[in-house]
């Protein structure tokens, strides 16, 4: 192999070589998971044999949780010979969209789960780059009437009403 | 006799009627709409089954899963896009087919072979539940324990990487299982002091955010794809040629589909890719295949609905879900409180035959709708995601919170639609997830009561002998990929090694 070569180790490209592949780096969050659970199963109190019966409260999880560990090594022992798999970034619209489950949260907290669904059918056909107003507001309306007539009056299951329609409602 | 009977006059009653075909009408749509599965759709819909009763739920739900499979290939064939993930092999000859202007046609045999396949599957299934339950009749713990595992197991057999994955997605769900109090000690487990979580994680919220909300987040991310929709003409009945033509396709499809049916987590969309493959190498027009071909349709299409009455084996019989949407019908029978199992065929055989008329009757129902109104349900595809996602969102947030009235509820499901979403980029299926999840307890409880049966000594599971065929078939399952893989690597390094030999 000459210096020029493209895969030597001297060429642009050498440090791929080294690069994580991605089933490792997911193997590593794996463990680490396991490693945080287990920790949480130390926290569960000591049971009498009599009353444990064979197996207390923490060796079944205990018990998974060694089988994922070797499943991860599992995964990691598959990548030999496997080239990695070319990912795309995931696009900024999904974080705006997770983002927007937490405001719809915090919205519904204020002025209650129906309310709050109106303006999330709005705000994220918006999001998505829906612009015409008057059309996702009556598909809003449309479908919040038809929640409330077959949850709140067909089911009579009372949606939450929020800390404003607690108050003044 | 009189429970086959009273099962079968279930369809005489308007009401059942009814939710038959609303459960028909409602999988054509959601599984001609891109992305909305029948397992998504049947997640979704799980608490508006909870007041209906064990039989009309069972038979809304069965209804759904039926005609889920079929709708998927109105969108595979006119616009390339499988509306549900077991009709992708349809989109190869039926999008073909649909771009020379033969949409109808591709439709018309769809539909046929999808009947056909259905319908095969029901009697399959009429005949085979009853026999696995009454062989399975005196299984004890050990007994199910081991067939929890065998279950569990058969995650692994779609192949090494996918499978290493499907076996982790799958211990994580049994995992999840464990959250809530521990019922031999009564210690609270990973409840983290939330009093909502001591009874264990809900079935309806973590399975509406792995399927509806995680498949929101995807469609985000895909709002760029434009797809391209070609002109349905009017969907006519296939010819005598046709049929004699695809006779061979649908026969080999429907015995492929069933096999791969009953066997625990391999689910229609396996069936059919692999009833693609078989029906390719046994025709006599394979040159045909993948520019158009109708045999290319049928064969698909037979296997991925017969593998519907398939999947619905185990899952009544032994109450090991088939595939996702089995594991989430099983939930919704557990929901209802009917545990699926051999006692289950002894103790209520009307709710079982009632289970089969019903998804006999979703067959016929989505035939004669596929053959006379899939130019309706073309139309469905015209809905935009920005109407249709954040609908899906508000219903997935009221169904959340409906079953229990709480907004714990609804946190844990947008907390596994964001889990699903990353579970689905990395490879891993949620599906796998869901069977652990539902097979969880089982497995659990059987272990425990196993042992005190054993005294505590595991070594006991190794004295009885169905127990020790399990784990054979079991230990098979897990390590032939992975053997296949080792000697696959094996040869091609030899065949680098020696290039001139070779």
């Amino acid at each position: 192999m000459t210096p020029g070569d493209a895969h030597s180790p001297s060429a642009p490209d050498a440090p791929a070589r080294w690069r994580i592949h991605s089933d490792v780096a997911i193997a590593a969050g794996i463990v680490a998971f396991c490693a945080a659970v287990y920790a949480v199963t130390m926290t569960f109190p000591e049971m009498p044999p009599m009353l444990a019966m064979g197996m207390g409260p923490a060796v079944f999880p205990r018990l998974l949780l060694g089988v994922m560990v070797v499943l991860a090594l599992g995964l990691v022992w598959s990548t030999r010979g496997r080239a990695d798999e070319v990912r795309a970034p995931i696009p900024g619209i999904v974080f705006l969209t997770a983002a927007g489950f937490f405001v719809y949260m915090a919205t519904a907290w204020l002025i209650g789960l129906l309310p709050a669904g109106f303006l999330a059918i709005v705000g994220f056909g918006r999001l998505w780059g829906e612009r015409r107003w008057p059309l996702l507001a009556a598909s809003a309306a449309f479908l919040c009437a038809l929640i409330y007539l077959v949850f709140v009056k067909g089911f009579g299951i009372p949606l939450p009403r929020g800390l404003i329609g607690d108050r003044f409602f | 006799m009189d429970a086959f009977a009273s099962g079968m006059a279930i369809l005489l009653d308007p009401y059942m009627l009814g939710v038959v075909l609303a459960g028909t009408v409602l999988g054509v749509i959601v599984g001609a709409l891109p992305g909305l599965s029948g397992s998504t759709t049947a997640a979704l819909l799980l608490p508006l089954t909870i007041g209906m009763g064990p039989i009309p739920s069972v038979a809304f739900l069965g209804a759904i899963y039926c005609a889920a499979n079929f709708g998927g290939s109105i969108t595979a064939i006119l616009i390339n896009t499988p509306g549900d993930p077991s009709a992708s092999a349809t989109a190869y000859d039926g999008y073909p087919m649909a771009a020379r202007g033969e949409a109808g046609r591709a439709l018309g045999m769809s539909a046929v072979a999808s009947a056909i396949g259905g319908i095969y599957s029901i009697i399959i299934m009429i005949i085979a539940a009853p026999l696995l339950a009454r062989a399975a009749y005196n299984f004890g713990p050990p007994e199910y324990f081991a067939l929890a595992l065998f279950g569990l197991s058969m995650l692994a057999a779609v192949g090494s990487d996918a499978g290493i994955r499907n076996l982790i997605a799958g211990v994580f769900g049994v995992l999840l299982a464990t959250v809530g109090l521990d019922l031999t000690t009564g210690t609270e487990r990973f409840t983290f002091g939330i009093p909502e979580l001591t009874e264990g994680l809900n079935l309806v919220p973590v399975l509406t955010g792995l399927f509806a909300i995680s498949e929101m987040l995807v469609q985000a991310s895909e709002l760029q794809i434009v797809r391209e929709r070609l002109a349905l003409t009017a969907v006519r009945l296939p010819s005598l040629a046709d049929f004699r033509k695809c006779f061979k396709a649908i026969n080999i499809s429907c015995q492929i589909g069933v096999f791969i049916g009953i066997l625990p987590a391999l689910g229609a969309t396996a069936a059919a890719l692999i009833s693609y493959n078989e029906t390719k190498r046994w025709s006599k027009y394979k040159e045909e295949f993948g520019k158009g071909a109708i045999e290319g349709v049928a064969g698909p299409e037979a296997a991925n609905n017969a593998a519907v009455g398939g999947n619905m084996v185990p899952t009544l019989a032994l109450g090991i879900p088939g595939s996702a949407t089995t594991a989430i019908i099983l939930a919704g029978l557990i929901v209802q409180g009917v545990r699926p199992g051999p006692h289950l065929f002894t103790e209520q055989p009307t709710l079982l035959y009632a289970v089969f008329s019903s998804m006999l009757a979703a067959n016929l129902i989505f035939l004669v709708l596929g053959l006379f109104a899939a130019k309706v349900f073309a139309r469905i595809t015209l809905i935009p995601d920005t109407f249709l996602w954040p609908a899906v969102f508000l219903f997935a947030i009221v169904g959340a919170y409906g079953p229990n009235g709480s907004m714990v509820d609804v946190w844990v499901m947008l907390f596994f639609g964001v889990v699903g979403f990353f579970f689905r980029r990395f490879g891993f299926s949620p599906a796998p997830l869901v069977m652990g999840l539902v097979l969880g307890t089982m497995t659990e409880e059987t272990l425990k009561q196993s042992l005190l049966i054993f005294d505590g000594n595991w070594l006991m599971f190794f004295s009885r002998p169905i127990v020790v065929a399990l784990f054979a078939i079991t230990l098979l399952s897990v390590l032939t990929p992975l053997v296949i893989r080792a000697l696959r690597t094996v040869r091609r390094r030899r065949e680098t090694v020696n290039p001139i030999e070779e």
